[in-house]
C-alpha cells in the first residue's frame, strides 16, 4: 500500500460507531478500514443494514444524535499536505462544516426526497455555492448554478433552474443532486446508492456521468450499493461489509476472480454474470442476516457459511493480508481461494 | 388566483344561506316569546291579543317562520341588517361600533399565540427530550387542559384585583400606551388559551420536517445548523402551523365571545350574547352571520395560504 500512500484522500481505521436506542447498545460498526484513492472508485457492498450507510455518514459526522464514534480514525488528507481527523472534529462545528460540500460532498439514496420541496433546485444549489464561495454577485451564482445543471445533462438548465424538485423527474433528480454535489469541486464523492430509486437506463446514465467526473476532476469515489453488478462495472476497489464489519477488501479483479471470503463469493453466486447466458445458476445466499442485538460470538457469518469450522463459532477473524492490497476476515480464506467455484 | 377565489366565493352562497336558515330556526327554538322581552311583564298582561299581534306585525315578528327567515335574506342581500328588537337602532351602525374592539382582541390574541406558539413549539423540538422541552410540553398539556374562563377569571383575580397591574374592562381611552394597558389582559388569555396547540403542532411539525433527508442534505452542504433549522426545517414545518392556525381562526372568535364576556370588553360577543338572552334576532344573525362567513373566509384563505407556501400545491 505504500506506494499509492500519497494518493489516499481519505483513511478510515478501526472505525467503531455504536447506536443507543431503547437503552440497547446496536454495535453497527465494528472495526471498519479502508482507504479512499484519488481519481478511484471504492464500492462498499453487502445487505441491507449491514451498516454501509452508517459508514459514510460517518465520515461527514452526520450520525444521528444517539450515535457515537467509539473507536478508530477517519483521516482527511488534504491537497496541501494537512491530515485533519474528521472523527475528532466537532460535529457541526466549523472545521467540518467547511469540509462538507467543499471538500466532500455526498450523495443521498432517495432523491425523492433528498431535495426540498419549497425551494427551487436552483436555489439548493447556490445555497452551496453561496456557503462555499462567498462573495460572488447574484448574478454570478446563478451563472454558475446554470453551469452546473448543464454539466449533468440536464437539458434546458435556465428553465430548470427555477423549478420545484416535483417538477423533476427522479433521474433529473438525481442529476441535480450531483451537480449539487459536484459545484464545489470536492476532492471526495460519497454515494450512498445513488441510483436504488432510478430504473436501469437512467442509472446506467448516472454512472456514466460519475466516471466522468472520476475521470476529468481526479474526484475519489466511494459508492455504497448492494448491488455486484454495479460494483463490477464502476470499482477499481470494493470492500465487502457484513454486519458492521469489512470482511474483504481489495482491487476489483481479485475480488472477482478470486474471492478470499464466503461471504463475497456467497453474493458472487446470488447474481446473474453478463454473457453466460440463461442457464446460469443463481444461489440466494442461505440463512439470513442475524438480529444486531443477538449476534453470533465468533464470526458474524458463521450460521451461514458453508467452510465454517469450530474455531469460526469462537472467534472473531481479525483482518488478514491474502496479498498487498487485499484481504478478509476469514480464518480458512485459504481453503476459501482454493475451492475454484 | 383570482378564478379560484371567485368560484370559492360563490361556492359560499348556498352554505351561507343554509347556515343562516339553521340559526334562524335555532332561534325559534329557543324557549320563551320574544315578546316577553320587549314589553314589560305588567303591561303585557293588560295587552289584548288583538294589540300583541298588532305589535308582532309592526315589528314583523308574525307570519310563518319561513316567510320571516326570507323576507331577512332579502333584505341581507340590500345591505340591511335590520334593526334591533329592543331600541330600533340599525344593527349595521351598532356592528360598526362593537367591531373594532372585537377585531383588535381577536388580532391582538392571534398575534400573541402565533409568535409565542410556533417560537416555543421550534425550540421545543429542537430541545427534544432536554428539559426546556419537557417544561413546555407539561405548560402545553395544561394550556389545553384548562378552561378559557377559569384562566380568565383566574388572571382577573390575580393581575387586576390583587395585583392591580391592569384595568378591568372597557377599552383605552384613545392614547397608544392606555389602548396597550386594557387591551393586553384579555388578550393574553385569549392568546393563551390557543398558543398551547399552536405549540404542540409546531412541535410535531418541526420534528417531523427535522427529521426528513433534505435537512441531511442541507446539513451536508455545510450550512450552519441555525440556517440547516430555519431554511430548510422550519420553512416546511411552518405550511402545516399555519393551515392549523387559519382554521382556528373562528374559534378565535369564539374565544373571544367567552373572553369579552368574563372582561368586560365592549365587544361583538357580549352584545351577542345580550341578543340572546333577549332573543333580538336581527341581531344574532347579523354577527351569525358574521361568524360562518368568518368560518368560510378562513378556509379560503387557508387554501390560499398553502399554496403560497407550498409549491406543490396548485388551486383548482
Ligand atoms: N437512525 C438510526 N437509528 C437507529 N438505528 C440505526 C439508525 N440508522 C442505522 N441504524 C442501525 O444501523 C444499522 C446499519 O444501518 P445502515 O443504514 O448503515 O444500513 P445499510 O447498510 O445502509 O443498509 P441499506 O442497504 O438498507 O441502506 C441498521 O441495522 C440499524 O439497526
Ligand atoms: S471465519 Fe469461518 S465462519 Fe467466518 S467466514 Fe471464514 S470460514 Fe466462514
Ligand atoms: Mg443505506
Amino acid at each position: 500500500m505504500s506506494e499509492s500512500q500519497n494518493n489516499v484522500v481519505l483513511s478510515v481505521k478501526d472505525l467503531h460507531v455504536y447506536f443507543y436506542t431503547n437503552q440497547r447498545c446496536n454495535k453497527v460498526l465494528r472495526g471498519v478500514s479502508f482507504d479512499v484513492k484519488r481519481g478511484r472508485t471504492l464500492c462498499i457492498v453487502g445487505e441491507s443494514g449491514c451498516g454501509k450507510s452508517v459508514t459514510a455518514n460517518s465520515i461527514l459526522r452526520l450520525l444521528p444524535e444517539l450515535s457515537r464514534i467509539e473507536e478508530g480514525s477517519i483521516t482527511y488528507y488534504k491537497e496541501d499536505g494537512t491530515e485533519i481527523r474528521l472523527d475528532q472534529l466537532e460535529k457541526n462545528g466549523k472545521e467540518m462544516r467547511a469540509i462538507r460540500g467543499q471538500d466532500i460532498a455526498i450523495i443521498f439514496q432517495d432523491p425523492m426526497t433528498a431535495l426540498n420541496p419549497v425551494f427551487t433546485v436552483g436555489y439548493q444549489i447556490e445555497e452551496m455555492l453561496r456557503q462555499h464561495k462567498p462573495g460572488l454577485s447574484k448574478e454570478q451564482y446563478k451563472k454558475e448554478a446554470i453551469e452546473d445543471l448543464a454539466d449533468m445533462g440536464i437539458p434546458a438548465p435556465d428553465i430548470r433552474y427555477g423549478e420545484y424538485p416535483h417538477q423533476f423527474s427522479g433521474g433529473m433528480r438525481q442529476r441535480s443532486m450531483i451537480a449539487m454535489g459536484m459545484s464545489c469541486d470536492p476532492k471526495i464523492l460519497l454515494a450512498d446508492e445513488p441510483t436504488t430509486a432510478l430504473d436501469v437506463t437512467i442509472s446506467a446514465q448516472i454512472f456514466d456521468l460519475m466516471n466522468d467526473l472520476k475521470r476529468e476532476h481526479d474526484t475519489a469515489i466511494m459508492m455504497i450499493t448492494h448491488n455486484m453488478g454495479v460494483v463490477a462495472e464502476m470499482a477499481d476497489e470494493v470492500a465487502v461489509m457484513y454486519m458492521g464489519n469489512i470482511v474483504e477488501y481489495g482491487p476489483v479483479e481479485d475480488i472477482f476472480t478470486n474471492p478470499a471470503h464466503p461471504y463475497t463469493k456467497a453474493l458472487l453466486r446470488s447474481i446473474p454474470v453478463l454473457g453466460k447466458g440463461k442457464n446460469q445458476q443463481l444461489e440466494p445466499i442461505r440463512g439470513s442476516t442475524p438480529d444486531p442485538f443477538n449476534r453470533p460470538k465468533g464470526c458474524q457469518f458463521c450460521p451461514r457459511c458453508d467452510y465454517a469450522c469450530p474455531r469460526c463459532e469462537e472467534e472473531m477473524p481479525d483482518e488478514e493480508w491474502v496479498k498487498e492490497g487485499h484481504y478478509t476476515r476469514c480464518f480458512n480464506y485459504r481453503e476459501v481461494m482454493a475451492d475454484g467455484k | 388566483m383570482l378564478n379560484f377565489t371567485l368560484r370559492k366565493l360563490i361556492g359560499m352562497i348556498p352554505m351561507l344561506i343554509i347556515i343562516t336558515f339553521l340559526i334562524y330556526w335555532g332561534i325559534e327554538l329557543m324557549p320563551g316569546d320574544v315578546i316577553d322581552f320587549l314589553i314589560p311583564m305588567d303591561q303585557l298582561a293588560e295587552m289584548s291579543a288583538e294589540e300583541i299581534a298588532a305589535f308582532k306585525a309592526a315589528k314583523g315578528l308574525d307570519g310563518p317562520m319561513i316567510v320571516r327567515y326570507l323576507s331577512w335574506l332579502k333584505d341581507v342581500c340590500t345591505g340591511n341588517l335590520g334593526f334591533s328588537l329592543q331600541n330600533n337602532m340599525p344593527v349595521s351602525e351598532l356592528m360598526m361600533q362593537k367591531l373594532p374592539a372585537t377585531i383588535e382582541l381577536s388580532l391582538a390574541a392571534l398575534v400573541i399565540s402565533t409568535v409565542l406558539g410556533i417560537l416555543l413549539g421550534v425550540v421545543s423540538a429542537l430541545k427534544k427530550g432536554k428539559i426546556a422541552d419537557n417544561v413546555l410540553t407539561v405548560a402545553g398539556m395544561i394550556g389545553v387542559a384548562i378552561p378559557q374562563f377559569l384562566f380568565g377569571i383566574f388572571c382577573i383575580i390575580l393581575f387586576c384585583l390583587t395585583l392591580n397591574w391592569f384595568p378591568v374592562g372597557q377599552r383605552g381611552d384613545g392614547g397608544l400606551l392606555s389602548e396597550l394597558h386594557h387591551l393586553f389582559l384579555p388578550a393574553f388569555v385569549l392568546g393563551i388559551s390557543q398558543t398551547a396547540g399552536v405549540m404542540r403542532y409546531s412541535r410535531s411539525s418541526m420534528l417531523d420536517s427535522m427529521n426528513r433527508d433534505y435537512v441531511k442534505t442541507a446539513r451536508a452542504k455545510g450550512l450552519p445548523e441555525w440556517k440547516v433549522n430555519m431554511y430548510h426545517g422550519f420553512r416546511v414545518a411552518c405550511t402545516p402551523v399555519m393551515v392549523l392556525i387559519g382554521f382556528r381562526l373562528p374559534t378565535l372568535i369564539s374565544g373571544a365571545i367567552v373572553i369579552e364576556n368574563i372582561f368586560q370588553w365592549p365587544g361583538v360577543g357580549r352584545w351577542f350574547t345580550d341578543a340572546i338572552k333577549t332573543q333580538n334576532t336581527p341581531i344574532i344573525m347579523s354577527v351569525g352571520l358574521f361568524m360562518v362567513l368568518m368560518v368560510l373566509l378562513s378556509s379560503l384563505l387557508v387554501d390560499i395560504l398553502t399554496a403560497v407556501l407550498d409549491p406543490r400545491v396548485k388551486l383548482s
